[in-house]
């Protein structure tokens, strides 16, 4: 008898282990995230008429891509589809928004926006942070790899001399805490580093 | 004996066939009606009846969604008043539209969604201990929290319960919480908690967190809804009396509204389809929760800043915050339509020896979560009062 009910215990032990896997949190509903396919696409059909010159003349003819968002719909699943990709162009401080159709393959409309809150793309990151390492003020800074670089894009009042511009403040922080100074700003339009100069 | 077993098994089976290779083929019957094909599940869908632990009264079906920038979105959700209840759509697309952050001195002025910042990957402490980590790699958490108490009366009382999804965005030193609370009486919360990091070169700075809302309320469906503004006037000229007004948000048109403490403003979604058993029309209040109004003047992306609510008719690619004063420049209808309410929800943080300490030169510590929120409530949905008894 006692053979038999541990028997019937081994017989039921894959339910078990199929039951608790199934309450693992590798069975419950992921987000609804834009693909990579979807953002490729959305760029791709953004840039075609947007004239992104491939090696700008000076810093001001540069357009960089910034990002894609995607649009709410009445309900989930409706199946529309349409996104706002966002490029950012340095002549004049204006962001590009192209709004797509991603089931019809189509641009739905272009708006330019002056002084508009964008974000950075990955490349203004990087340039941002190299021109900051390669500054002599910050090379004692910067020695050995104790730091990690955080950047965050900065906008200022209308009335402020930075106003416009593209700026970067690069946060420096030491496992878990940040330095209080040197601040570091980067100004991207002009390509100039900043450190604990009082500009605002 | 294996061999007569094998050969019951074979005969059950052709028992069981038999059957079904009787049956005549079917032909199409033209008066019967069509059978309405099984909604479609989608992978982003969490569904939770209430409450959790008994016979389900209430339930919430909620679908959402993930971006960097917005953080955690919900796409749609519907509400489900008793078990024999159809659901019924109560949100559109709701988010985060912008996090605003002006220091006194004038500067920064961080726009912390437009910054376009990631999702924090989700942690097990985040969860709580009975809840579950979503996404891959996860990102969002989802939890069905006791509430408190619900309600007490003469001879009883209840504790109340609901599920919520939360995602958190990691902007450089500053971390948001963004909390979605969907509760078994079919109100819901939304909250934002400011968290992380005091500034680096400012720690000691006040300023401003405005967490600035899009809100598309599609109450049973996204067609038929009308906005009101509901307020509380005292003394209504004779100094004893009091009365409450529902008037048509800006008489009926786009625009904006401000919050005025003694007048304990309110916005309503009404649908003009759908009554209750007492003929009252179904509604959602927008309840708000604030400590005070903010209102910022560094130039024209701040002119949305100087009002608290705004209603907009839906138009999908509208879901800049920044940009409000246009979409509301033509002053079309909000009534009997598809509507979104934008509405501002600021903190005021003035820096305390409770956010860190400078260790020589380095800011450490963290400052603790201060939150701001609101709830949409439902109004003549229910017939009589939720989860009673």
């Amino acid at each position: 008898m006692c053979r038999r009910n541990v028997l019937v215990l081994f017989a039921l032990l894959p339910i078990a282990c199929a039951r608790l896997e199934g309450n693992s949190d590798q069975d419950v509903p992921g987000p609804y995230e834009l693909t990579a396919d979807d953002m490729r696409l959305a760029r791709e059909l953004a840039e075609r008429d947007l004239g992104m010159p491939r090696q700008p003349a000076s810093p001001s003819d540069r357009i960089v891509f910034v990002k894609v968002d995607m649009l709410p719909d009445a309900r989930a699943g409706a199946g529309q589809r349409q996104v706002m990709v966002h490029h950012y162009r340095y002549r004049g401080d204006r962001t590009v928004l192209t709004h797509v159709d991603l089931n019809r393959l189509e641009v739905l409309g272009v708006e330019t926006l002056s002084h508009f809150p964008t974000g950075l793309a990955a490349e203004e990151v990087e340039r941002a942070e190299r021109l900051a390492r390669a500054d002599d003020r910050l090379r004692t800074v910067f020695a050995g790899d104790r730091l990690r670089v955080e950047a965050r894009p900065i906008d200022f009042a209308a009335n402020q001399p930075l106003h416009g511009r593209r700026v970067v403040h690069l946060l420096l922080r030491d496992g878990s805490s940040y330095l209080s100074s040197p601040r570091v700003l980067v100004d991207l339009s002009t390509d100039a580093v900043l450190v604990n100069e009082v500009i605002d | 004996m294996f061999r007569k077993r094998l050969s019951t098994m074979a005969l059950l089976c052709l028992a069981a066939t038999l059957p079904v290779l009787a049956q005549p083929v079917p032909v199409p019957n033209p008066f019967k009606p069509k059978v309405q094909p099984a909604p479609k599940v989608l992978p982003n869908e969490i569904i939770q009846e209430f409450p959790s632990n008994d016979v389900a009264r209430t339930a919430w079906k909620v679908h959402y969604a993930t971006q960097s920038g917005f953080g955690l979105i919900i796409q749609d959700a519907y509400f489900k008043k008793s078990p024999m209840e159809p659901w019924m759509q109560v949100l559109g697309d709701c988010r985060v539209s912008e996090l605003f952050v002006p220091y006194h001195s004038g500067s920064p002025r961080f726009w912390d969604v437009s910054y376009n910042f990631p999702l924090c990957p989700a942690t097990r402490i985040e969860a709580g201990p009975f809840g579950k980590l979503l996404g891959k790699p996860p990102t969002v958490t989802q939890e069905v929290r006791d509430r408190g108490l619900m309600w007490v009366h003469t001879s009883g009382s209840r504790r109340g319960q609901a599920l919520v999804l939360r995602g958190i965005i990691s902007a450089a030193n500053y971390r948001y919480a963004i909390e979605y609370g969907f509760q078994d009486d079919g109100t819901v919360n939304f909250r934002v908690g400011s968290t992380g990091h005091n500034y680096g070169s400012r720690e000691w700075e006040s300023h401003m967190h405005n967490t600035l809302w899009r809100i598309d309320v599609n109450l049973d469906g996204p067609d038929n809804n009308s906005v009101y503004v509901m307020e509380h006037h005292e003394p209504d000229g004779n100094p004893g009396r009091a009365k409450t007004t529902h008037v048509p948000f800006n008489g009926g048109k786009e625009g904006w509204h401000d919050w005025d403490p003694k007048k304990f403003t309110m916005l309503q979604v009404r649908s003009e389809t759908r009554k209750n058993v007492r003929n009252m029309p179904f509604a959602y209040d927008l309840m708000p929760a604030r400590m005070g109004n903010s209102r910022h003047f560094g130039g024209k992306n701040e002119a949305c800043t100087q009002h608290d609510f705004w209603v907009t008719r839906a138009r999908p690619k509208e879901i800049y915050y920044t940009r409000l004063p246009e979409y509301v420049a033509n002053a079309e209808p909000v009534m009997d339509t598809d509507v979104v309410l934008w509405y501002s929800a600021p903190c005021h943080h003035e820096p305390r020896s409770e956010d860190g300490e400078m260790k020589g030169n380095n800011f450490t510590g963290v400052t603790p979560i201060m939150w701001s929120s609101f709830d949409l409530k439902p109004r003549n949905v229910f017939d009589r009062s939720p989860m009673f008894p």
